[in-house]
């Protein structure tokens, strides 16, 4: 009898599946096949002395992978790169998207400035920061020499090397998280200013008990989907420092590619290693989705 | 902020007005900086990044004796069997074929998300986000691997399909917050008055959501327009390159043409400020419905 | 309490004005309604007294105050708007205290105030409700308590009972009404429906292309018009209007609409004797036209095209040539379409208006 409610619900709900349908047979096969498929790949020994003949050997990739001492600097490394990035990022957006929608003259000339760093192909303006934290020749230090500051080592040095990269991948993230707040701040209705007005709240004060409680669910849709992207961003991790010096700068994604394509190509390995950070991200994920109400109905 | 009324100049006025735009300029000059080295070494004679200017204000690199020679060469680039023509070409129909795709699978989907319950609803809007949290990198192998199968490999679909999939994760979450800032009494009077749920979703959804409509687009855009990684696996025929593919080949193991890489970065951002421009008109129209609401 | 002067005010927008030199006094404790069809003037004036719009020119007064220059929130003034604007993140009871809190008000006394609003609105069971989880009638009343929770000096109302239906929109009217009487504040009205502007007025303000036409109680603005637009504009059946020439047979003066014509009531010759051969518009309501099958002398004949059983009384729709008229008869009179009866245009009642400027003469 339950069996025949549910496909009655089922049922009824023809169409809204048949809506989702296309989307969901791409996510079927371009995602969770690859998932399923790296799982598999993490539990044999696929490298490139096994390319096509390999065999299951159980969970020793990641009894080699936990057993390495330099894993839990990495997964420090990775949470910190998390949450510096993010935090600064979405709250530079936010203060951007805020400004932008009060009154200021230029609007449009500014906006064009600002997404620039979304623009351009961050290949090469990770290179050009690269270049500007040269220790001799970088923009950086020639600025601090003007104010009789000593050049810092940006690069080689363990304790700048860290927000080094995070001040570049922030640079690289706020236009974005400028764009979907612009968005979401348009959806408020002008009247909703005016009456706040007149029953005493203005300027921070409106930003306050207005437009941030209105805004909120757009603010943690880009807490979340900026931490999952920021935990596997690879480009600026790698493309500045290489992760280095030493494994300063290494985060999850960077050693899985070193381990997949660096030398040794042992894919078996990083795919055990995608697999770690999918389940670290996972959970706190469904946390949070859960608890923000992401997926509830309107 | 918007709406607060007095119109008189006042002190406060003035010196919020003035912090404000301070405040942009500092971001904009941030924002533009790296990239004027970019341009400056697109217009810089020869191949390499250390030499050739001087600098304004000591920090502006200004090219010593500014030449065209490096857009030329992007234009006339060539490698066996393809031309920039052809790679422009290929990234045109990708992208545009992307962004089409996307659009045309996200709204419904967003749609039923919003407005319809059934069951499963919220643990398949949550296995939409999952893509994002597996490292792109590894994926790309068994994609190939699929694609291999199906005969898709060194083929446009081979690039459109994964590009399109991969925009979902934020596209459907836009629009069905969307969709749900969008009271269901504007649903309920389109029905009154005649029109089928199809046309009230032409008719009245669309419109009041473009501003997210917009943010999609231009997610998806950016999404193809310059990827790099995927591309690199599944197109392999020189024709079939796409830009970022070209962009690429300029640096070798051994060289690297960092002017004409300049210049085509250079030129390859010039769609998306294009883009940008046309969707502007569409993030800010003030109609009151906005992108993303939980 | 205050009265709010309001002191040649112009409004432009762009070049076109939308307020012109606009000057009105409304007294302590008064019920103004400003009246008029869209696009007259009457929002952007109340916007202006908000202050959420700032006058091209001229002065605004609340109590003795020059507002000029003065923030909305200093103003002591309250609004509700015809979208209630409530705050769709709040609980009702919040909304209500929102005004208290932004002026850093005890929390005790906050609660204070918001019970008693509540209670005097009747909104009490709702206090920890959403405003997405009430009805039409429900948000309207939070948005009067959210004006009347501060107890300023100025209720400002943009159409608030527009977004009701029906029946509810006279309920709360009536209930509207009372409860400014018991709290006393002046109060500033806008609305383009004349009905409501009856009921509720003290003096109504009817406005046209932002120009005020005529400020006057209810009645009087109803039984003396100033000028074509306000007999038109009040009122409901609409006023008929009649152009023709004055003649005179005698000591009698007439109206000559070219196809008919109908003497005037005595009462109205002497205003009317220099207008002698001149055009002019007579004015009459359906409630002082009468209406008989029977073919007499000095009515005029018109054909039925139409007619309203409003219940207790019925509205005949009449035509002869181009000219429309109605006329209030019983609800058992009998209208058939097409057939001829006799209507009485002579009453002491009737207006004139001059041709060219629209004003009343009688």
């Amino acid at each position: 009898m339950i069996l025949a409610s549910v496909l009655e619900r089922l049922k009824a709900s023809k169409t809204s599946y048949l809506y989702i349908l296309p989307a969901l047979i791409g996510l079927l096969f371009l995602v969770l096949y690859p998932f399923a498929y790296d799982i598999y790949i993490s539990f044999t020994n696929m490298n490139i002395g096994h390319i096509r003949e390999f065999s299951l050997i159980g969970f020793t990739n990641f009894s080699y992978i936990f057993s390495d001492p330099d894993f839990i600097v990495i997964v420090e490394n990775t949470v910190v790169w998390t949450v510096a990035n993010v935090i600064p990022t979405v709250a530079l957006g936010l203060l951007l998207a805020l400004i932008l929608n009060s009154k200021v003259r230029g609007k449009n000339v500014y906006r064009m400035f600002l997404i620039v760093p979304w623009a351009m192909p961050s290949f090469i303006t990770l290179l050009i920061w690269k270049g500007m934290y040269d220790l001799q020749y970088g923009v950086f230090n020639k600025f601090l020499e003007q104010f009789g500051v000593a050049p810092i080592n940006w690069l080689g040095d363990c304790h700048w090397a860290f927000p080094a990269i995070v001040i570049a991948n922030i640079w690289l993230g706020y236009p974005f998280m400028m764009i979907i707040f612009s968005g979401a701040l348009q959806s408020i209705p002008t009247e909703l200013y005016e009456a706040a007005s007149i029953d005493g709240a203005v300027g921070y004060r409106q930003m306050l008990h207005i437009t941030i409680p209105l805004i909120r669910p757009t603010i943690i849709l880009g807490l979340l989907l900026g931490s999952i992207w920021t935990f596997n961003n690879f480009n600026s991790a790698y493309l500045i420092t290489a992760g280095g010096p030493g494994i300063c700068t290494t985060i999850f994604i960077t050693q899985a590619y070193n381990l997949a394509f660096g030398g040794l190509l042992n894919f078996s390995v990083a795919a055990a290693y995608a697999l770690i950070a999918f389940v670290f991200l996972f959970f706190p994920g469904l946390l949070w989705t859960r608890y923000m109400g992401v997926t509830k109905s309107s | 902020m918007k709406g607060s009324a007095g119109g008189r100049w006042t002190v406060g006025k003035v010196v919020q007005s003035a912090l404000k735009h301070a405040f942009l300029i500092i971001m904009a000059v941030i924002s533009i900086y790296p990239v004027l080295w970019v341009v400056s070494t697109a217009f810089t004679p020869g191949e390499t990044l250390a030499t050739g200017w001087h600098f304004l204000l000591g920090f502006v690199p200004i090219p010593d004796h500014p030449t065209l020679d490096h857009f030329a060469s992007v234009l006339n680039l060539q490698v066996t069997g393809g031309t920039f023509a052809d790679w422009l070409r290929n990234s045109l129909v990708i992208t545009v074929s992307t962004v089409l795709a996307s659009v045309a699978l996200t709204l419904p989907a967003g749609y039923a998300f919003s407005r319809r319950v059934f069951p499963g609803r919220g643990a398949l809007m949550f296995s939409f986000l999952l893509p994002t949290m597996f490292p792109g990198v590894v994926t790309i192998i068994p994609q190939f691997l699929i694609f291999a199968t199906l005969g898709l490999v060194n083929s446009y679909l081979g690039c459109i399909i994964p590009y399109t999939v991969g925009s979902f994760a934020l596209s459907i979450f836009i629009m069905k917050g969307a969709f749900d800032s969008v009271p269901r009494d504007l649903d309920e009077a389109a029905t009154i008055d005649g029109a089928s749920e199809f046309r009230a979703f032409w008719q009245i959804l669309i419109p009041l959501t473009l501003p997210s409509i917009a943010t999609v687009s231009l997610w998806a855009f950016m999404g193809s327009w310059l990827d790099f990684a995927l591309a690199h696996v599944m197109l392999q025929s020189n024709s079939l390159w796409t830009l970022p593919l070209a962009l690429y080949s300029l640096i070798t193991p051994t060289y690297t043409y960092y002017g004409t890489f300049s210049a085509m970065s250079l030129i390859m951002a010039v769609p998306v400020f294009i883009v940008f421009m046309i969707f502007q008109k569409y993030l800010v129209t003030g109609l009151t419905s906005g992108s993303v609401k939980g | 309490m205050a009265r709010v002067s309001i002191q040649n005010v112009t409004k432009v927008y762009k070049a076109s004005p939308a307020v012109k030199d606009l000057s009105l006094d409304i007294a302590d404790g008064e019920f103004l309604v400003l009246l008029g069809p869209s696009g007259c003037g009457k929002t952007t004036t109340l916007r202006m007294v908000a202050g959420l719009e700032r006058p091209t020119d001229g002065s605004i007064y609340i109590g003795e105050s020059l507002v000029n220059d003065v923030h909305p929130k200093d103003r002591d003034i309250a609004m509700v708007f015809q979208s209630y604007a409530l705050y769709p993140h709040m609980t009702v009871h919040d909304n209500l205290a929102f005004p208290l809190k932004m002026r850093k008000e005890p929390k005790e006394k906050i609660e204070e105030k918001v019970s008693k609003a509540a209670a005097t609105l009747e909104i009490t069971e709702l206090l920890q409700r959403r405003p997405r989880e009430l009805s039409g009638g429900q948000r309207q009343r939070v948005a009067l308590g959210r004006a009347i929770v501060r107890n300023p000096k100025v209720f400002l109302m943009d159409e608030p009972l527009s977004n009701l239906d029906a029946k509810l929109r006279v309920q709360t009217r009536v209930e509207l009404k009372n409860l400014q009487k018991r709290i006393g504040t002046t109060t500033i009205y806008v609305t383009h429906d004349q009905a409501e502007a009856m009921t509720l007025a003290d003096r109504v303000a009817i406005m046209k292309q932002g120009v005020i036409q005529q400020v006057g109680p209810p009645a009087q603005v109803y039984a003396h018009p100033s000028n074509k637009f306000v007999a038109g504009f009040v009122g409901s059946p609409a006023m008929n209007f009649l152009e023709g020439v004055i003649t005179s047979s005698g000591s009698e003066l007439s109206l000559n609409c070219g196809d008919f014509s109908f003497p005037l009531d005595q009462s109205q010759s002497s205003s009317l004797t220099r207008l002698l051969g001149k055009k002019v518009t007579y004015g009459i309501r359906a409630e002082d036209v009468s209406v008989t099958q029977q073919s007499t002398e000095n009515y005029v004949e018109v054909s039925v095209f139409g007619s309203e059983q409003m219940g207790s009384e019925q509205f005949v729709h009449g035509k002869r040539g181009k000219q429309d008229i109605v006329a209030r008869a019983s609800t058992n009179f009998r209208a058939d379409i097409g057939s001829s009866v006799w209507m009485n245009l002579t009453s002491p009642n009737g207006h004139v208006f001059d041709s060219a400027s629209e004003e009343a003469v009688v």
